[in-house]
């Protein structure tokens, strides 16, 4: 046995019994019958928990998508207001205030769809957890020439806490109806489809309100929303990625826990036009740059061409490569890289600090190689 | 069959009802899910609410009856400690015992005649957790009142049940009196867990000027700083006006008018009369925290033995109106202002040995990159 393989036998020998005795034991037996019966009754629980979110979030829908149906229909764009007699009267003023204020901001006169806001007062049942909190929803046109409504749902014992979070605005994206018009049946279905995930607004809400220097993608906080795994792999050069940012097929939300997702999967599919809103936004500049895409586009295009895009026949990401002339994955791509900093996927180190290890390591190499009385020929 | 598992068998038959029973009534409804109204939904939640609520009690237990270490007695000077384990083998037995009879003694010399009151509780329970097939363990220490837990990276040891026991003893003596509450107790009692580095830094580094003032020796400040929490009075209380920007930025606010946004956007671009108009309407974070504060309860500890202890778990009828400060300079045996100053020495004398401990980085470089070198000239080595 020459040297080498005894020096490597030997570094081999002494990792094997470090690991030995350092290596952590957990002292648990995973076969056991009983740890086995633990994790089953344990995930049993952790299922139902999951059974009855689901069910709440499908109930908020529910109490939405009514409160919308009782509304009057009738001919003609209109905004509607009606508010629970239980908000208190400062609430109800505010919140008037607010819708009147988003209306006029987007144009001249009336607004071109029927748009409503709707403040509803619910009872709640005592095994709810959520029957507490104050819920906010975008109920989208189930038939194009419904109105699209924004439902503040709030619970009976706190009437005045009816209201949305400065991340929101009100009207969400009942400001594209309100401005453009009636969409055709094909945009209508998109809106739904996509759950407005990049037109949820129309102006940037104050709330959000970011830097005008490009976001460093390098640096997030622990939790996401799953517009930032998109937005990194649409800048890291994924096509396909780049066009979910826009037109997403999957579930959208906080990626921070499976079940979660698994909620929210299951939800998705169900009351697919109503929207419950999510107050908080855990990293503001990728979630502005996505739920402002729809946005973008209109300013980007002017108002008579934005308007002709969202009451054609096209949807609205087939018809962007004939309106600007590259695929719907270039402009998002574009879009992003404009407003982010360089990021490239996967694990990696500082150039500099790569660089200057690696020269380190080739100054020692020649010095070793070139000065040493073992010469490798 | 043993009774805790009929009692299982029968929950997990109650469970696959109630399941057929949801089950049923979503498949006879018309038109599924999508088309059930808000009224049937929210009977749908409340039922798999009641599902879920007995599924936690299945799991509950299943952990009680399968406990290897089952409803073990020590008692040992006076106290008695009984305790249950989870995923804990008999090996495991002898090494929570050792646990026990350490931390107990710990105890009974730190805090003498004022052990029992700190350990006043009907049973304590130690339960270890496995967090997935290769993950850590986590050991629950519960005394029936909280939870104390601490994430095992190895086979339980003496260390770690004694450690449980000094932090649960600690927790308890903040939470007998009222107006230590606001501050952390945990490491009071243990040796082996030194904050005053990391307090020292928040303070040199913290966005409140009272912080700052406090490490830069001003007294008068480090009291604000160790004082009762005010939440209500913290702008004017910790902070200046060139803070205010921070405080703006960071700290809460309910308001979501757009004139709020509007200023606030001014303030973070640079307008300090905005930053002081809307400040008022902010909460900040607590700049310091209970850790921060609970310092002074472990220095007045360090300072007045298990004498310390022991008068803080006395109650007088005057202490009622005392402030944390003057009942831990009371604790202590000193005045409120020697307290405090005698805290600033400890705190910010731990900040000295950071900046020189260790090799330097220089020197290990050197010297494993020689070695290196020196052996790859010497044939013999290989």
């Amino acid at each position: 046995m020459n040297a080498l393989a005894r020096w490597t036998l030997g570094t081999i020998g002494v990792a094997g019994l470090a690991a030995a005795v350092i290596v952590p034991k957990t002292g648990i037996d995973a076969d056991d019958p009983r740890t086995r019966e633990r994790e089953e009754a344990y995930r049993a629980w952790q299922d139902a928990v999951v059974d009855v979110r689901v069910a709440s979030e499908l109930a908020w829908r529910a109490e939405a998508r009514e409160a919308v149906r009782a509304l009057p229909r009738g001919p003609g764009a209109t905004a509607l207001v009606r508010i629970d007699a239980r908000v208190p009267a400062r609430v109800a003023t505010r919140l008037r205030e607010q819708f009147d204020a988003e209306l006029r901001a987007l144009g001249d006169g009336a607004p071109r769809h029927p748009v409503a806001l709707i403040v509803a007062v619910i009872d709640s049942l005592p095994a709810r957890s959520d029957a507490l909190y104050a819920r906010s929803a975008t109920v989208l046109p189930e038939r194009v020439a419904d109105p699209c409504a924004v439902v503040l749902l709030t619970p009976e014992k706190f009437p005045g806490r009816a209201g949305i979070a400065g991340t929101q605005r009100l009207l969400g994206p009942c400001a594209f109806y309100a401005q453009y018009g009636t969409p055709s049946e094909a945009n209508n279905a998109w809106m739904r489809d996509t759950r407005a995930t990049a037109a949820a607004f129309r102006t940037v809400p104050h709330g959000l309100a970011v830097d005008a220097k490009p976001i460093d993608l390098e640096r997030r906080g622990r939790y996401a929303e799953s517009s930032l795994l998109d937005i990194l792999a649409c800048r890291a050069g994924d096509a396909a990625r780049c066009r979910a940012v826009f037109a997403p097929s999957g579930p959208d939300g906080l990626l921070y826990s499976d079940s979660e997702s698994e909620i929210r999967r299951r939800v998705r599919d169900q009351d697919a036009g109503v929207l419950l809103r999510q107050g908080y936004v855990y990293d503001a500049g990728t979630y502005v740059l996505r739920a402002g895409l729809l946005a973008r586009l209109a300013d980007q295009l002017g108002p008579e061409r934005f308007g002709a895009l969202w009451r054609g026949s096209v949807r609205i990401d087939e018809a962007v490569p004939q309106q600007l002339g590259r695929p719907v994955e270039r402009w998002v791509y574009d879009e992003i890289a404009a407003r982010t900093s360089t990021y490239r996927a996967g694990p990696t180190l500082p150039a500099v600090s790569v660089g200057l290890a690696l020269a380190i390591i080739a100054a020692f190499g020649v010095v070793a190689i070139t000065r040493s009385p073992r010469r490798l020929a | 069959m043993s009774e805790p598992r009929l009692a299982i068998a029968g929950l997990a038959i109650a469970r696959g009802a109630l399941a057929l029973g949801v089950a049923a009534t979503l498949a006879l409804s018309p038109g599924g899910a999508a088309a059930q109204s808000s009224l049937e939904l929210r009977a749908r939640a409340d039922s798999a609410q009641r599902r879920a609520t007995l599924l936690r009690e299945a799991y509950r237990r299943v952990i009680e009856q399968d406990a290897p270490i089952a409803d073990r007695t020590l008692s040992l000077d006076g106290v008695t400690l009984r305790y249950r384990g989870m995923d804990l083998g008999s090996a495991d037995s002898v090494r929570v015992v050792e646990g026990v009879t350490r931390g107990l003694a710990r105890l009974r010399a730190g805090t003498g005649a004022a052990l029992p009151a700190l350990l006043d509780t009907a049973a304590w329970s130690l339960d270890v957790r496995r967090r997935g097939p290769f993950g850590s363990s986590d050991l629950y220490v519960r005394d029936g009142r909280t939870n104390w837990r601490h994430t095992l990276k190895h086979p339980i040891q003496a260390t770690d049940v004694e450690a449980g026991l000094l932090t649960r003893a600690g927790d308890r003596l903040v939470e007998r009196t009222e107006q230590l509450r606001d501050r952390m107790g945990w490491f009071a009692l243990r040796p082996d867990v030194a904050p005053w580095g990391e307090v020292a830094r928040r303070l040199a580094t913290n966005w409140s000027a009272a912080g700052r003032a406090c490490a830069a020796g001003a007294l008068a400040s480090c009291r604000l700083v160790l004082e009762r929490y005010r939440p209500k009075e913290a702008v004017t209380r910790y902070f200046e006006p060139r803070d205010y920007r921070d405080v703006v930025v960071s700290g809460a606010s309910s308001a979501t008018d757009s004139l709020f946004f509007a200023s606030k956007a001014r303030c973070v671009a640079g307008a300090d009369s905005a930053c002081a108009r809307i400040v008022r309407d902010i909460t900040p974070a607590d700049p310091f925290g209970g850790a921060v504060r609970g310092t002074l309860l472990a220095h007045a500890i360090e300072l007045g033995g298990d004498a310390a202890v022991a008068r803080l778990v006395e109650r007088r009828p005057a202490d009622a109106d005392l402030e944390a400060i003057s009942l831990l300079a009371d604790a202590a045996g000193v005045s409120e202002d020697s307290l405090i100053a005698s805290w600033h020495r400890r705190t910010f004398a731990a900040l000295e040995p950071a900046s020189g401990a260790g090799v330097p980085l220089i020197l290990s470089t050197v010297a494993w990159s020689g070695l290196l070198f020196v052996a790859s000239r010497r044939r013999r080595y290989l």
